[in-house]
């Protein structure tokens, strides 16, 4: 029942489409086994003098003065009623493909806007890969269910009763004689298809062994080759390889006797009530277009059997598919209940005892930070890999939110402010900024659609990237991202700052920003910057002291606690961590320079 | 059955195909190579049939006897099975008086009955049989061929890496071996199976009674033509709808790997309607796809039965006024002119499956194909270099055209330490690939202890030498056996005492299973440099007799680079080293500084010489290391 709802839920507002495709298929189905009554009607009820096993209906239309005018009357109802049945197959088919498609359409939408949506902490534990098969590949496995399998099962099922039901009207002895292999048949086919996925599970991981393989040798190539270990793997592959052509081996063995077996149980079936058949009609019992007709119907039954119990394996397959993308729906939105208070922001910035812990972790990654910038300020956060320093800023934007402490801009609390006006506010550049696959030109331009190519262009020069750029074949229309040019570590960091000169923002932060950037190319473009942003509220998260030292405040971060506050020339006289790291990355500078001097 | 086979193919196919474009464990997809990201082709055409099909054909050949044997038992099967109309035909006109039920006689009956079982029995064993040896071998081949390709994909220089991208080299390995797999295991013989039905079907029909098989003939051009029309448009439909599917996955791809940035700039409602309007697109050609192949079936049921009504109807005229016919004769045709249909819209497929298998062992024996970079290998066996380095007026570019080093010459004595310096790009990196030849040179001459490196056997070359990269690689497996791949040979307390001379040891055993912890593929759950550090352990083990070093540019802290510089140090010491240096430190200790730009050697000497010199590196010096 959980199930049914389950299924149900996604098919809401498409569902007339369903019913009315099912409504089609019975039809057709009904009328398929009509068929072969047309041969039994002309065989025994023109011909000879037994009953026809036609509907009344249908009967009444195949008259006439003269048996040659009977027999044409037949041939033209029965091309006439194939005609009718194919047409409502053919609209079933559409019906359902365009039902099945539309439910596709709307939970690929779902999803994605959903995905959007998730909050950042979700996406942080979540795998691309995963998300992309569960938006793709999951949904897919439910459109085939509800538009081929499901309907298949509709339609044998359909089909068989429709053929057991004229059976049955013919000659009712007939009929068990007719039916005693096909229970076989059908828990044959089931036991054989659990069976099957089995082994085709073991296949796939044997097969994803192989391709990991493959890919793993193709990235360290060079790794492989500099330790000579190509023997070495080559015998590894060879094992893998030879892993999968055995559970290959053993598949298809399965299929080869599964396949002929039930052939073999399908014909004796068939010589079953084929001799019967032959013996009833004999002995008089039956007439000889009625068994012709139990011929036909016959194949309507045991073929289709073996489907059957394939497309019972599936729905445990599409089931599997739909907890899945359930499971991404049952996420919250991270946009659900936000305010919708949008204040003009000027750039004064608190940290009131901030702190901050994943819900999976024992210790906190931030504590009692307490800090405070004013307008125009500039302050930067120095600290080794995993203080906290980038923490710090997911928590200013609402990325993560703080589970201790709050934090005010202009003193409002930032979780009284609207998450996208307060992401508008702050610019904040990252590290390893993201590139989109779109041209170097929509990715400088991407905040403000529609910038002229002047702005662009000139954002690029202060960023010192614009040669770079017009370096490229293409120039600005260069194709960069996951799927074009990759650009170096550095060239996407100027990028990304070129990004944020397009717009004013009160608050930006620097997210060890230049650190691809050589250092002589990093001052440059950070003299062009402090003129450009005056009035900003600049925070600067580094782990380079040259890159700290000119800013009004810095903090020093250790271990997710303010170790020590001030600035460059007090810092340095209390003679902690950050005279430490300052000698550590200057030192061996400046006795250089004393011996050249 | 057969339109099923094709669908799950194709979409493993394109399965196979996204793997490839999102794995996002690949490190080519999301770092470094200034290149697209290769997709291989889907549903290409093969260039060359004839040539392809022979050389597939060539593999076979050790079964060769065994897939004679198949194809003749299938044809006596099929045969065996197509006689059945015929004989049930023989038996109405024989047994059956039509004006007088009678005088029939059953027994007779009864024996066709039982012939046609035991027929329609042999058939069906002998299909049995001939499927599985005929997998047996595919299966085997299609080993045969997997383990040549990557056999050689471990021989291939690595230039052919560059060249053609992981992305297509991994789908040649799987998903185009699959295809080779698919065509010589079902492929071909559902082509067999389908044309000797169809032949057989034909001459039977027409030994049975050519009038009524003229009446069938007549309708078989339509049969084809609508066959053909209808398929090439399911399949265009069917192909649109992969495009489709795979550039939405594309979407969800960057706006997921990219969230942070969509949620900072927020950009999601532009991508949302991207992805709606792609989905659109999707849907529709989703629809198309359904549209056509559901006219497929409705067709051939048409037909089946207008063929089947028509043999009845003519056989009945020409029963009543000509002798041509007999009652059985029209109930035998009638039941041939229903074998025709399937295997001609079976064989529209079929021919489609046949080619991209073609197709797919093409691009498979291009790859066995590949150069061998251990054909042209030199011949001098060395024991151990003493160490002298020297390039003579080296010249070399990955391509003819494009020159990247120019004229360089410079010489190391053993045990001294060469420091490359220079701006990115100017061809640093290059050089160091060149002395163990990953890369051959066009012009000049690498000399190691004296001996043109091109006359040492290439195994040996590079098993003397250690290489220790910026980004480095490292195996899914343990720790462990990351650091033992450096040797094989090596016992467990030579793997250690290798990571603390490395100073790996120390963080390792802090780890939650210490030597034993799970590296994840690329080496995703260590930090760059713990990565460094573990692949210094393994130089250490490799005990190689030259070194080439490339020093972390950043994202490196302050300590872990300190342990980094010492661990480099013990590597380096005794052992003439080649170092890519971005360290003042290092710089400065270094014998020899030679400073690279735009593919030239343009000074060289020790740090004071070069200082004094006021040159470029007194400019590099004064920009990068004083403020």
């Amino acid at each position: 029942m959980k199930r049914l709802k389950q299924f149900y839920q996604w098919m809401k507002g498409f569902i007339h489409l369903y019913i009315f495709g099912f409504a089609l298929l019975i039809m057709a189905q009904y009328l398929t086994t009509l068929t072969p009554l047309f041969i039994q009607h002309i065989v025994d009820s023109i011909f000879g003098d037994a009953p026809s096993a036609l509907p009344n209906l249908i009967q009444g239309l195949l008259i006439g003065e003269t048996t040659q005018r009977i027999l044409l009357m037949v041939a033209l109802v029965s091309v006439g009623f194939t005609l009718i049945r194919l047409t409502i197959v053919f609209f079933q088919r559409v019906v359902i493909a365009h039902f099945s498609e539309n439910v596709a359409y709307s939970m690929r939408n779902t999803l994605y806007a959903h995905l959007q949506d998730l909050s950042f902490s979700y996406h942080s534990t979540a795998e691309t890969g995963d998300l992309i098969q569960r938006s793709t590949t999951d949904v897919d496995t439910f459109r085939r269910f509800i538009g081929e399998q499901f309907i298949d099962v509709v339609r044998l099922f359909f089909l068989m009763s429709f053929a057991v039901f004229q059976m049955f009207l013919m000659n009712v002895t007939m009929t068990f004689i007719s039916l005693i292999m096909t229970p076989i048949i059908f828990v044959s086919a089931s036991v054989y298809f659990v069976k099957v996925r089995k082994i085709f599970e073991r296949v796939e991981k044997a097969e994803g062994k192989m391709t990991n393989a493959v890919q793993e040798n193709v990235s360290g190539s060079r790794v492989v080759k500099a330790f000579q270990n190509e023997r070495y793997e080559m015998d590894k592959f060879d094992e893998t390889s030879q892993v999968f052509r055995d559970e290959n081996m053993l598949l298809s063995k399965l299929m080869a006797f599964f396949w002929s077996g039930t052939d073999f149980m399908i014909f004796l079936q068939y010589t079953l009530t084929a001799s019967f058949g032959i013996y009833f009609t004999i002995m008089g019992n039956m007439a000889p277009g009625q068994f012709i007709a139990f011929l036909s119907l016959l194949g309507m039954i045991v073929w289709p059997l073996r489907q059957l119990g394939r497309i019972i394996g599936d729905f445990g397959k599409t089931s599997v598919a739909l907890d899945r993308i359930d499971e991404v729906m049952a996420e919250g939105s991270e946009h659900v209940d936000d305010s919708t208070f949008t204040p003009e922001i000027k750039g004064h910035i608190t940290f009131n005892n901030v702190g901050f812990q994943f819900d999976d972790d024992v210790s906190p990654l931030l504590k009692n930070i307490n800090f405070d910038v004013k307008p125009g300020e500039t302050l930067a956060v120095i600290g080794k890999t995993g203080s906290g320093k980038s923490t710090l800023m997911s928590l200013l934007v609402r990325l993560l939110e703080t589970t201790h402490g709050g934090i005010t801009i202009d003193g409002h609390d930032i979780r009284s402010i609207n998450k996208k006006h307060l992401r508008k506010n702050i610019g904040i550049i990252l590290q390893e900024p993201f590139l989109f696959s779109k041209t170097v030109y929509e990715n400088i331009g991407i905040m403000k659609k529609g910038a002229n190519k002047e702005s662009v262009e000139h954002a690029a020069s202060i960023a010192k990237v614009h040669d770079d750029i017009l370096g490229f074949e293409a120039g600005y229309k260069t194709i960069v991202g996951e799927r074009g040019v990759t650009l170096s570590g550095g060239q996407k960091q100027r990028v990304a700052i070129a990004r944020m000169l397009l717009e004013n923002k009160p608050v930006l932060v620097f997210d060890d920003s230049l650190s691809a950037v050589d250092t002589e190319t990093d001052i440059q473009i950070r003299r062009a910057l402090m003129h450009h942003w005056q009035n900003t509220t600049v925070f600067i998260i580094t782990h380079r002291i040259t890159t700290a030292m000119e800013a009004d405040k810095i903090i020093v971060l250790e271990d997710g606690e303010i170790k020590a506050f001030g600035n460059h020339a007090t810092l340095l006289e209390e003679d902690g961590l950050y005279a430490s790291l300052y000698n550590q990355q200057t030192n061996v500078a400046s006795t250089l320079r004393k011996e050249g001097q | 059955m057969v339109s099923n086979n094709k669908e799950i193919l194709s979409k493993k196919a394109l399965n196979e195909r996204l793997k490839a474009e999102i794995d996002p464990t690949d490190p080519k997809n999301f770092k470094g190579g200034m290149r697209r990201r290769d997709t291989p082709p889907v549903g290409a055409k093969p260039k060359n049939i004839r040539e392809t099909l022979f050389r597939l054909l060539s593999y076979m050949g050790v079964y060769k006897y065994a897939v004679l044997m198949v194809f003749l038992s299938l044809i006596a099967a099929t045969f065996a099975t197509l006689y059945i109309p015929t004989l049930f035909a023989n038996s109405i006109d024989r047994y059956i008086d039509l004006d007088d039920f009678s005088r029939f006689d059953p027994t007779n009956l009864y024996r066709i009955v039982i012939i046609m079982a035991v027929l329609a029995g042999i058939g069906s064993i002998i299909r049995f049989f001939s499927r599985f040896i005929m997998v047996r071998i595919s299966q085997n081949v299609v080993k045969k061929i997997r383990e040549e390709a990557y056999d050689k994909l471990m021989k291939a220089p690595v230039d052919y890496y560059d060249k053609q991208g992981s992305g297509d080299i991994v789908s040649r390995l799987s998903n185009d071996v699959e295809l080779i797999s698919n065509s010589l295991g079902q492929t071909v013989l559902e082509v067999l199976n389908s044309s000797i039905v169809l032949l057989g079907a034909f001459v039977l029909m027409f030994l049975l009674n050519w009038a009524l098989g003229l009446v069938v003939i007549a309708f078989i051009p339509i049969m084809i033509l609508f066959t053909i029309k209808i398929s090439k448009k399911t399949r265009k439909g069917f192909k649109e709808q992969q495009v489709h599917l795979a550039s939405l996955n594309g979407i969800i791809e960057e706006s997921v790997s990219g969230l942070k940035t969509v949620k900072l700039y927020n950009q999601e409602k532009p991508f949302t309607d991207e992805f709606e309007i792609e989905n659109d697109k999707l849907k529709k050609a989703g629809f198309m796809a359904q549209f056509y192949s559901g006219l497929i079936w409705p067709f051939i049921h048409f037909m089946n039965n207008l063929i089947f009504l028509s043999v009845i109807a003519a056989g009945a005229v020409l029963y009543l006024f000509t002798p041509l016919v007999t009652i059985g004769q029209i109930a035998g045709v009638s039941q041939y002119s229903r074998q025709f249909i399937m295997p001609i819209s079976n064989l529209a497929q079929l021919f489609n499956a046949l080619m991209q298998g073609i197709a797919g062992a093409e691009r498979v024996f291009e790859l066995i194909d590949a150069e061998d970079e251990y054909e042209n290998d030199g011949e001098l066996a060395i024991d151990q270099f003493d160490g002298d380095i020297s390039f003579e007026n080296v010249t070399f570019g990955y391509t003819e055209d494009v020159v990247v080093l120019k004229d360089i010459s410079f010489f190391a004595k053993k045990g001294e330490v060469i420091a490359i310096v220079g701006p990115t790009g100017g061809g640093k990196t290059t050089t160091i690939k060149l002395l163990n030849r990953f890369y051959d040179i066009n012009a000049g001459e690498i000399k190691i202890d004296d001996k043109n490196i091109n006359t040492l056997q290439k195994d040996e070359l590079r098993r003397r030498i250690g290489v220790v990269l910026q980004d480095t690689h490292l195996f899914k497996g343990t720790v462990y056996d990351n650091i033992h791949y450096g040797d094989f040979t090596a016992d467990k307390e030579a793997v250690i005492e290798a990571a603390k001379m490395a100073n790996a040891h120390d963080f390792i055993i802090k780890l939650p299973k210490g030597y034993e912890t799970e590296v994840y593929e690329g080496g995703q759950n260590f930090s760059q440099g713990e990565r460094q550090l573990i692949s210094i352990a393994r130089t250490i083990l490799n005990n190689p007799d030259l070194l080439i070093l490339d020093e972390a540019t950043s994202n490196i802290d302050t300590r872990t680079e300190a342990k980094i510089q010492e661990s480099m140090r013990r590597l380096m010491k005794d052992r003439t080293s080649i170092v890519i240096a971005h360290r003042l430190q290092t710089i400065r200790e270094a014998n020899k500084i030679l400073v690279i730009d735009h593919g030239k050697l343009i000074e060289s000497g020790d740090h004071e010489e070069l200082l004094n010199a006021k040159g470029f590196y007194y400019g590099l010096y004064k920009a990068q290391f004083e403020q």
